[in-house]
């Protein structure tokens, strides 16, 4: 029952928060053009977010996430520079590529993930830094896309896929085995180092889109392009009740329902006109008390 | 019982959700243009932060300003980059605020927020930062809701640094410049080459300010003090985020003679008026918040429905920053200026500058007021 009650609590949270602001910004929160910002605000930590769903449910974490973002942008730059479609194709194709270079120093390298990550977040940005010292990348003709119909499209095909490969296919599945017993998993004949290996790759190739996205949205690519992407990812999904040792409560609708919850959160405060000294800290005490209330205990509980 | 309990929980599940939506179409409600016409002008605020001399400076002034013109001010802290504050935009938009105000972090922000005000019917204006790529200049000055585009006019205040070394006997110098993908940075170093040119000095060696890294910035001066025995002095377009106390701390344990390398640095920073005691610095820079203002009440003003554009095409406005140049104007300067406690623009000015009378010229006058002895006036120390 308690773990039933603990589960929901992502969901109710999300509910309670579209209650309380539909009822108290006198319809402000639920005017179209209010809603069609959620989606937009939220479509590049969200997208990003499923994809890191794979890597944490194997049992890691992903710090690269902003560093790669702006490492993506500029080398697909580099190449594409203003052509929109090449430099979107490339941006997905470096994504991958930081992941699988995640996996490689990981799984290879014998470095923990979250060391690898941060490796590759703070290279990534000192690049992308260094190149933008020395010129503007600016692909004006990017912004032309900043649409709600193109956000959403992409937006329902990238959670759908997710939401597919995570839990109707080996690729989801196993990344729940090794999370829970990676040893178990690797003498049951599975390959704990492809599976890992694939679900870094997924987390680029998301992680590659929501660059195409964060060019739509700030179509100057600077140093600090992606900043804080891992910092909302990690929270979104702690958000949404995933685990942060993954394993078999793992779940893919953690990403959406956390985005959600730090999205409108973040937008109800807003239109509530909350005095900004105290945004931060009334933030921190709701996503406190979400996480403290949905995290999983079991696992530190002594075997008696 | 597993099932039992299953069903039961969807059902409330589903109850809360139905509920929620009924609750949600009660306070739906169309936006309409009357929603607009409320007596008190709502503004949003888009800002880097209060804890800082400026943006605490600016929070308390802009605060003070509405109080007195009974307008709402709406603020957006902590953006510091385009995505960020085209987030709060859209946010301050949906909360029903008839005019933006921001920084634009780089130059598309200019462009996306503009957009997004553009396609709200909400007004915007700038400040601290010039449009420097031609396309998105264009498409901003299209635009029929920018207001107000006010920008410092760090080139001029550059050469005259320039010239205060040059006064001093100084011939050569090395110089920290700065991101040359900045439109500021690229003022002050286009400032400071020019100036160099005009005044007869030689730039011995550049080397690019790393922000936020104080050795880096340490080890760039110990370099030019080792390489160029001859070096006179020191030209920096920042003295922020560190970079003013790293160039003072490699000076002092370098083995020159005080004041024998003379330092011009862009922007205040702690320690000012000891390195002018001691005779290292010979020029600094600062005080932007009055363009702050400016841009600000330029907004209000034409929230509420007052043009100061006989074209309604945006208005821009320069700010020579405040140039210092003696330890007792650098007193004055900490004392007074960017101190959130201090208000250097009576109520009556501000009044006088929202209204159907104002002209583009008034704002001007204003910014072209603001010098160190407009401070000591309206301190009270003249």
């Amino acid at each position: 029952m308690h773990d039933k009650i603990r589960k929901i609590i992502p969901v109710a949270g999300l509910l309670t928060l579209f209650i309380v602001f539909s009822v108290s910004t006198n319809g402000l929160f639920l005017r179209w053009n209010n809603i069609q910002n959620l989606i937009t605000q939220s479509t590049i930590t969200m997208i990003a977010a499923v994809g890191t769903a794979f890597v944490m449910a194997h049992n890691n974490l992903d710090f690269s996430l902003g560093g790669a973002c702006a490492l993506s942008c500029v080398l697909a730059y580099l190449i594409a520079g203003n052509s929109v479609i090449l430099f979107f194709v490339l941006c997905v194709v470096f994504g991958v590529l930081c992941g699988l270079f995640s996996a490689l120093l990981h799984i290879k390298g014998q470095v923990p993930a979250f060391m690898a990550g941060m490796c590759l977040m703070f290279a990534g940005r000192g690049v992308a830094q260094s190149v933008a010292a020395k010129k503007t990348m600016l692909i004006t003709k990017a912004s032309e896309l900043n649409n709600i119909w193109f956000f959403l499209g992409v937006l329902i095909v990238v959670i759908a896929l997710g939401f597919i490969l995570f839990n109707y296919t080996k690729i989801g599945k196993y990344q729940k085995l090794i999370g829970t017993n990676p040893k178990a998993t690797e003498l049951s004949g599975i390959s704990v180092s492809k599976y890992k290996t694939i679900a870094f790759a997924i987390s680029g190739a998301t992680l590659g889109i929501a660059a195409c996205f964060t060019v739509i949205r700030s179509p100057n690519i600077v140093g600090n392009t992606g900043l804080n992407l891992e910092t909302n990812v990690l929270l979104a999904l702690s958000l949404g009740g995933m685990s942060m040792t993954g394993g078999s409560t793992s779940k893919v609708r953690s990403a959406v329902i956390g985005t959600l919850i730090f999205f409108i959160l973040n937008n109800g405060l807003t239109l509530w006109g909350l005095d900004p000294n105290y945004v931060d800290i009334v933030k921190a005490v709701f996503f406190l008390f979400t996480v403290a209330i949905s995290i999983d205990r079991s696992q530190y509980e002594t075997i008696t | 019982m597993n099932h039992h309990l299953k069903r039961i929980m969807t059902g409330v599940l589903a109850i809360v959700l139905a509920a929620s939506f009924c609750f949600g179409l009660t306070g739906c409600k169309k936006s309409s243009n009357t929603d607009k016409n409320t007596e008190k002008s709502k503004i949003g605020m888009i800002w880097y932060g209060n804890t800082d001399a400026m943006g605490g400076t600016f929070y308390a002034w802009a605060n003070h300003a509405a109080e007195v013109l009974n307008v709402e001010l709406v603020w957006k802290l902590g953006s510091y980059t385009t995505a960020d504050e085209l987030t709060d935009c859209e946010n301050l938009i949906s909360a029903g605020c008839d005019g933006i105000y921001f920084i634009p972090m780089d130059t598309s922000a200019n462009l996306q927020l503009g957009n997004s005000c553009k396609d709200a019917g909400v007004y915007w204006s700038t400040s601290n930062r010039d449009i420097i790529d031609k396309d998105i200049l264009t498409a901003c000055e299209a635009n029929p809701y920018f207001v107000n585009r006010i920008y410092d006019n760090s080139y001029d205040v550059c050469k005259k640094m320039v010239k205060v070394m040059a006064d001093q006997g100084i011939k050569q110098v090395c110089m920290l410049s700065g991101d040359p993908t900045d439109a500021m940075m690229v003022d002050r170093n286009k400032g400071f080459t020019d100036g160099a040119k005009e005044y007869g000095i030689d730039i011995l060696a550049t080397s690019q300010i790393v922000s936020g890294d104080s050795t880096a910035n340490v080890d760039s001066v110990n370099n030019f003090l080792t390489l160029y025995p001859n070096m006179q002095g020191i030209l920096a377009v920042s003295g922020t985020a560190g970079v003013g106390e790293a160039i003072i701390t490699a000076l002092e344990s370098s083995n020159r003679q005080k004041g024998s390398v003379k330092v011009a640095a862009f922007d205040t920073f702690d320690g000012n008026k000891k390195a002018f005691e001691d005779g290292w610095l010979a020029a600094s820079c600062g005080g932007y918040t009055t363009e702050c203002l400016i841009s600000f009440l330029s907004l209000v003003n034409r929230v509420q429905g007052n043009s100061i554009s006989k074209t309604d095409k945006v208005s821009v406005m320069t700010l020579s920053p405040l140039l210092i140049t003696s330890a007792e104007d650098m007193d004055v300067f900490s004392k007074y200026v960017d101190n959130a406690s201090v208000q250097l623009y009576s109520d009556e000015l501000i009044k006088s500058l929202v209204g159907p009378n104002v002209t583009l010229a008034d704002y001007q006058k204003v910014l072209d007021d603001w010098s160190i002895s407009y401070v000591k006036t309206a301190a009270g120390l003249k």
